[in-house]
């Protein structure tokens, strides 16, 4: 019994609480210094998003990862805790109080909102051009393998879609549909590729990859630029006889064909693509200045949108400041380029977006409560002090 | 009575101020009744006087370079003076640059045109490569080089917004032009039937094409649009080198376009009626409320109302010192009254300012300074109300004056009444979370300098007994109480704006942890109090090191260079900073030593 009690006053303590903010203070610090040269992305996921920051040395025989400070989701979990358990163990609710408990309160829904935002929200861009209709939106850094069987007969194509996080070295993906296994010989987060004239000794056997030399190089941890990714698979038929061996990169265009048991299959590495039930048309994109001055006024992209579930058409709008929302996804004018012919959109999945409006509110309204409460408390002291 | 009367002692100066230019000779006043012309520059309606005063900052780094007013300098410039060329005008202090440029070095760090006319190739050439390299991996002397670049860049256009640089007497501008464009067009007719031309006939001709080359070029460089369009599908103002080149401009702009060429060119003599004119025909184009923001920025130029209010605050509080020294209450109503008197100037200032740019006080760097000024003072005037202790009134005045000068500093940087970036414009998230969000700068300032003079005061004297500790730390509780208020509702309010906007809540971005950790840092103060962890003095150094806080949420994550909110990246200023930082680190360690070294509690 005691133990519990312990536990109960340790993580409802207010020295933790003190504690917790201390280490999300130095995180946040930190977050924002490192994005200076490493970019947003990598910065938050290093510090705030991760269970520990961790350390790798380099040992005589193996890389050791050492955890060196709590990460963010530690440190906003025990916060979480903390404020739970001292919901239940030290809060008494009192009316005159009634301001600090709302506040409280709504710091744990923040909290459950931030995680859920950042187990379901999916971020990606859809690249508009001038005319061309488009339904899939790209991941900005991950990427796919794609394999596509063409089919004859009907108007569409069987597209077998591989994510980066299985194209791990040495790993065997078998496909039920496919009469072949792949294989990853390597994959390179980002690489440098030069075309030869002659072939080189990669160990490449098809395609275009066998004249390219391949350099692995450091991911750029970049939020404006894309590291070119790359792999090295080995297609291995039923009888565990190998196909080649094929290099596919982010910066090669273009499908490299194999055909196997008269079958053609085409291969790529492309962004990871979200396909949406919706078909974008890019009708036009307004670029203003300020008359005289390079000072940007508006950006708007003129949007022909069609929802192929509902058959329902309609013209929209994006600019800054005012995206379009359409079933928990969010476009809103992101960047554009190519003279103004291209415009690039932000796609934002947030299933949990309430959210976060609903604590506001709440945390807004308790913290004025409380803060008109106590001023007035102290007034009438004061009061009561002076006439005294 | 008498308070009523030291309430509008500012109000004396600053119409002493106003109406000073009416005193002036003939020429002078040409010229100020000529820098109240509007006109359109980087995207802005303005009168000439800010154009002026801008270009000359831009240049020089000051107001009034060489000391001499800088619509007279900018008006010789537009007007072709010769004598132009050899003013000490482009501020260099990159020693590099110099001897890049091969320019000795001289003790104003200013250089005429003339100087630099013979190392310009070379400038741009260097300029240019500079360019190439990324923004963020540019050394000093690559900044400095592309910065002069774009001064030389904005000297030429403005000197080639009028008149052509190989201007000769033969070329006699607008009225001679149509007359002459007229005659040429049926000579062009003539030689479209074969008919020959006399030499008289060619001679014309050939003029006319230099006409044309002339405008040609004007139109090209300039950078100005002083001409209202009454034509239809045109912007509502043009260039002088488009209306020049208009096959049939309207009776007003044909007259305009005279009467502003025959100011320029004999301004130094011209009578005051024909200035008058010119001014009349402007602002007839104009609808009544531009008529008003134009003049009212001629006006809020002239006051110079922040400069102003910032040697009002300084001599208020040498006076308030030299009383404190000498024991004199008895003009302290003087005192208050006069405070309260600029204080009102403060805020009229940026009211103006809200007015002209049709804005929420707070659109970038510059004004987020004056505001939290003004939301500094009004604070500690409130804070006087309740606890009746004029030391407040010393703090609003230092307060006042260093962070008026922070904001002059920040003024060098170009016009403050800019158009809004795309990204932030939009006036209810403006009026709501940067306002909001600069309140709660404001209130942890407050808190934080009561804190350090509290610290300062116990430490090195033994005052800081009993009643009077209660108190400051009640105030200091209750404004920073006050800071997390309005700190917390600030960045919801900046999150809410990117869901709106962005469609996300939270983006990492510098500024948005800026001010996360404000909201941090208030928690951790407030959290370690009641858990017994800090008592007075504790909580005092905490509320120090809040400044840091602040000051690094404000500016330090604008030096960082990375963001969204790219609405005012500093230049320098990081050794301000720092050395910032290191004192109010300073009276941190001080409040946090044991009891045994403070004056005040020492037994």
């Amino acid at each position: 019994m005691s133990m519990i009690n312990s536990f109960l006053r340790f993580f409802s303590s207010l020295k933790l609480t003190v504690i917790c903010l201390s280490l999300l203070f130095l995180l946040v610090i930190m977050t924002t210094f490192s994005q200076r040269y490493y970019g947003i992305h990598y910065s938050v996921s290093y510090f705030m998003t991760s269970w520990f920051i961790t350390f790798t040395a380099k040992g005589f025989l193996n890389e050791n990862t050492f955890p060196l400070f709590p990460g963010g989701m530690l440190v906003s979990t025990l916060l979480f805790i903390n404020l739970l358990v001292a919901h239940f163990v030290r809060f008494k609710f009192q009316l005159r109080k009634l301001g600090i408990w709302l506040t409280h309160f709504s710091i744990i829904l923040l909290i459950v909102g931030s995680a859920l935002t950042h187990y379901l929200a999916v971020e990606s861009l859809l690249y508009l051009r001038k005319g061309q209709p488009i339904n899939y939106s790209e991941h900005s850094r991950l990427t796919e393998l794609v394999i596509v069987q063409p089919s004859i007969d009907k108007n569409s194509d069987l597209i077998f879609s591989i994510q980066e996080k299985s194209l791990t070295p040495a790993a065997e993906i078998l496909i039920k549909e496919l009469p072949f296994s792949i294989k990853v010989l390597r994959f390179y987060k980002n690489s440098d590729l030069r075309l030869l004239t002659t072939k080189v000794k990669n160990g490449i056997t098809q395609g275009i990859g066998s004249f390219i030399d391949i350099q692995e190089k450091r991911s750029l941890h970049r939020d404006d630029l894309r590291d070119s990714s790359s792999v090295e698979i080995e297609l291995i038929d039923q009888n565990g006889n190998s196909l080649g061996t094929w290099l596919l990169s982010i910066d090669l265009d273009g499908y490299q064909r194999v055909v196997i048991n008269g079958t053609p299959y085409f291969l790529l590495l492309r962004p990871l693509r979200f396909y949406t039930p919706y078909m974008f048309t890019l009708k036009q994109f307004i670029h203003e200045k300020y008359l005289g001055s390079t000072i940007p006024k508006n950006y708007e992209s003129h949007i022909d949108f069609y929802d192929t579930k509902r058959q329902e058409n309609r013209d929209i709008r994006l600019s800054m400041n005012r995206p379009f929302r359409y079933e928990n996804v969010t476009y809103f004018q992101a960047s554009f380029g190519e003279d103004d012919e291209l415009s690039i959109i932000q796609v934002v999945k947030n299933r949990a977006w309430r959210i976060p409006y609903i604590s506001c509110f709440l945390l807004a309204i308790g913290l004025c409560l409380q803060f008109i409460i106590s001023l007035f408390m102290f007034l009438r002291r004061k009061r009561r002090q002076s006439r005294a | 009575m008498r308070k009523y009367f030291y309430f509008f002692c500012p109000f004396l100066i600053l119409l002493f101020l106003l109406i000073k230019p009416y005193f002036e000779d003939p020429v002078t006043k040409n010229v100020t009744s000529f820098s109240q012309i509007p006109l359109v520059f980087e995207g802005r309606l303005q009168p000439f006087d800010s154009l002026a005063r801008n270009t000359c900052i831009f240049l020089s780094g000051k107001q009034r370079p060489m000391g001499a007013n800088s619509r007279d300098v900018i008006l010789e410039l537009i007007s072709m003076n010769p004598n132009v060329d050899d003013y000490p005008l482009f501020l260099i202090r990159d020693t590099h640059v110099l001897d890049f440029l091969s320019l000795s070095r001289s003790r104003s760090h200013r250089y005429s045109f003339s100087q630099l006319v013979k190392a310009l190739p070379q400038l741009w050439r260097q300029a240019s490569s500079a360019e190439q390299i990324e923004a963020k991996k540019r050394h000093h002397f690559h900044k400095n080089i592309i910065l002069l670049r774009n001064q030389v860049d904005r000297y030429l256009s403005l000197k080639h917004s009028f008149f052509h640089p190989q201007y000769d007497a033969e070329i006699k501008h607008f009225s001679d032009f149509s007359s002459i464009s007229q005659r040429s067009m049926s000579l062009l007719d003539k030689i479209h039937r074969d008919d020959d031309l006399s030499s008289e006939e060619l001679t014309l001709l050939q003029k006319y094409g230099r006409y044309l080359e002339a405008f040609q070029f004007i139109k090209q460089q300039s950078i100005i649009f002083p001409i209202p369009s009454t034509q239809t599908n045109s912007p509502p103002w043009i260039k002088v080198g488009d209306a020049l080149l208009l096959t049939q401009p309207s009776m007003h702009t044909r007259s305009y376009l005279t009467k502003l060429y025959h100011f320029l060119e004999t301004y130094t003599q011209a009578s005051t009626p024909e200035v008058t004119q010119l001014a009349q025909m402007a602002y007839q184009s104009l609808s009544f409320w531009d008529l008003v923001k134009v003049k009212a920025e001629f006006y809020f130029n002239q006051s110079q109302l922040f400069l102003l209010c910032l040697c009002l605050y300084l001599l208020l509080f040498i006076i308030g010192l030299i009383l404190f020294v000498y024991s004199l209450p008895s003009i302290q109503p003087f005192l208050r009254y006069c405070l309260y008197g600029t204080f009102t100037l403060h805020s009229l200032g940026i009211l103006l300012r809200m007015f002209i740019q049709g804005r929420p006080p707070v659109t970038n760097l510059y004004s987020s300074v004056i505001f939290v000024a003004f939301i500094s003072i009004l604070l500690f005037l409130i804070l006087e109300k309740i606890f009746k202790h004029p030391f407040l009134f010393a703090l609003s005045n230092i307060l006042g004056f260093s962070s008026l000068i922070l904001a002059q500093q920040l003024s060098l940087s170009g016009d403050t009444l800019e158009q809004m970036r795309a990204v932030l414009d939009s006036n209810f998230w403006l009026a709501t979370h940067v306002v909001t969000m600069c309140i709660g700068y404001g209130a942890m300032f407050v808190s934080g300098f009561i804190s350090s003079v509290a610290i300062m005061f116990g430490f090195f004297s033994k005052k800081l007994r009993k009643p009077l500790l209660t108190q400051i730390y009640q105030m200091t509780y209750g404004i920073l109480c006050a800071a997390l208020l309005f700190s917390v509702v600030g960045t919801l309010l900046g999150g809410i704006w990117g869901d709106q906007s962005w469609g996300r809540f939270w983006g990492w971005d510098p500024k948005e942890n800026g001010a996360f950790l404000i909201v941090l840092w208030c928690g951790i103060i407030l959290h370690s109090r009641l858990a017994g962890l800090i008592k007075h003095k504790g909580f005092f150094a905490l509320c120090a090191l809040g400044n840091i806080v602040t000051a690094f949420s404000w500016f330090g994550v604008n030096m960082l260079g990375v963001g969204l909110h790219s609405y005012g990246f500093m230049k320098g200023g990081f050794v301000w900073l720092l050395g910032f930082s290191f004192v109010q680190f300073y009276i941190a360690c001080l409040g946090m030593l044991p009891d045994k070294f403070w004056k005040s509690f020492r037994t």
